[in-house]
């Protein structure tokens, strides 16, 4: 794979994406995209094999970034990191795809997602309460506290005593489950 | 933060996740192209990411001390510690790196104090440390005593470089973080 790095002068204002490459926190946040998703594309690969994969899907998003840096466009009102993002989203799904050597799945449907989101907005506190007994209690307390006490992510985590970043995967697993019951389907664990 | 918003980010979270797990390529092009136009849905997927990062190292260590306590028994596995020294932990230190030429009745004492959960007094001098052990746990030979002292040292030295690795390892938070 080419190795192409943008030059090290400063970046021109009008010039976002060479900007946003030189930038050592995209960077970072970049790599931890790559390295989350591969945890779970991946998870049978060992860790020092998603790591150098990690590493060979950053050139190739640095490279292709670079050469398609005309076709951003800021007035459309999109953030030049979730281009990029975008675009390593796209990298590391087609690595993935070769490696399990797997078809393009067809789309989940988001019907049970729109579902989930319409009764958690509408429904009463008792209807909630009422679906919420069906998690398990740590799961119930989660959504407990941040959907219906209002509590972050952060304030979330100081009482579980995890980090606010596990708070939050935590969280979703439990959204995850809520949706399975609302639809009525037994929920995988 | 309004409950609504709360409630979308939650639920694009969760679907974003999912998506990852079901390698539905479609509904994470479609959510990517959301959050390129929604910074706060960029920011938690960046958090995201994190999470699932110390996830699995997290597992990837379980694994790893399960393997080891398995079929690795005489292995130490050092972990973070908390609370004072006891006079167990010593023993026990003690019984890993055993000093040479130690009589029977010492490693015998040792063997016995490894289940003591007695602090040790923060007055490591050798005389009023052997002073206080013998008045607890009875006499033993000077050298056991020396050594005792010494492994004493270097749990504290341990522990001491523990807390300030956990220190130096925790990210303090931006000016601009939000509670």
């Amino acid at each position: 794979m080419t190795r192409v790095e943008p030059s090290h002068s400063t970046a021109v204002p009008d010039d976002p994406v060479r900007a946003a490459l030189e930038n050592a926190e995209l960077q970072t946040e970049l790599h931890r995209h790559a390295l989350g998703s591969l945890g779970i594309m991946l998870a049978d690969q060992a860790h020092d094999r998603r790591r150098e994969l990690a590493e060979e899907i950053l050139q190739d998003v640095r490279r292709r970034a670079w050469e398609k840096r005309a076709t951003f466009d800021p007035s459309l009102g999109k953030s030049v990191a979730g281009w990029i993002h975008g675009i390593l989203n796209k990298v590391l799904l087609e690595s993935c795809r070769t490696l399990r050597k797997q078809p393009i799945q067809p789309p989940t449907d988001t019907a049970d997602w729109e579902s989930l989101g319409a009764r958690l907005a509408s429904d009463t506190a008792a209807d909630l309460a009422e679906l919420l007994c069906c998690l398990p209690e740590e799961q119930r307390q989660l959504v407990a506290w941040h959907h219906l006490d209002g509590l972050s992510h952060r304030e979330i985590a100081e009482r579980v005593g995890v980090s606010e970043a596990a708070a939050r995967v935590q969280l979703c697993r439990a959204m995850k489950a809520l949706k399975q019951i609302a639809a009525g389907k037994e929920v995988v664990r | 933060m309004t409950p609504y918003e709360r409630l979308r980010l939650s639920i694009a979270s969760a679907r974003y996740l999912e998506a990852m797990e079901q390698f539905d390529e479609a509904t994470l092009a479609a959510l990517w192209d959301e959050a390129a136009g929604d910074a706060e849905l960029l920011a938690a997927f960046r958090e995201l990411h994190l999470g699932l990062i110390e996830a699995r190292e997290a597992g990837e260590k379980h694994v790893i001390e399960s393997a080891v306590e398995t079929h690795l028994t005489s292995a130490e596995i050092v972990r973070p510690s908390t609370g004072p020294i006891t006079v167990g932990d010593v023993a026990n230190e003690l019984f890993r790196n055993t000093p040479d030429r130690l009589p029977a009745a010492a490693h015998a004492l040792n063997e016995q104090l490894r289940s003591s959960s007695e602090p040790v007094p923060a007055n490591l001098g050798l005389s009023s440390l052997t002073a206080w052990a013998e008045a607890k746990f009875g006499a033993s030979v000077a050298e056991y005593w020396k050594a005792f002292r010494q492994a004493a040292f270097t749990l504290e030295f341990r522990r001491t470089a523990e807390v300030e690795y956990h220190l130096a390892a925790r990210t303090a938070p931006k000016p601009g973080d939000r509670k």
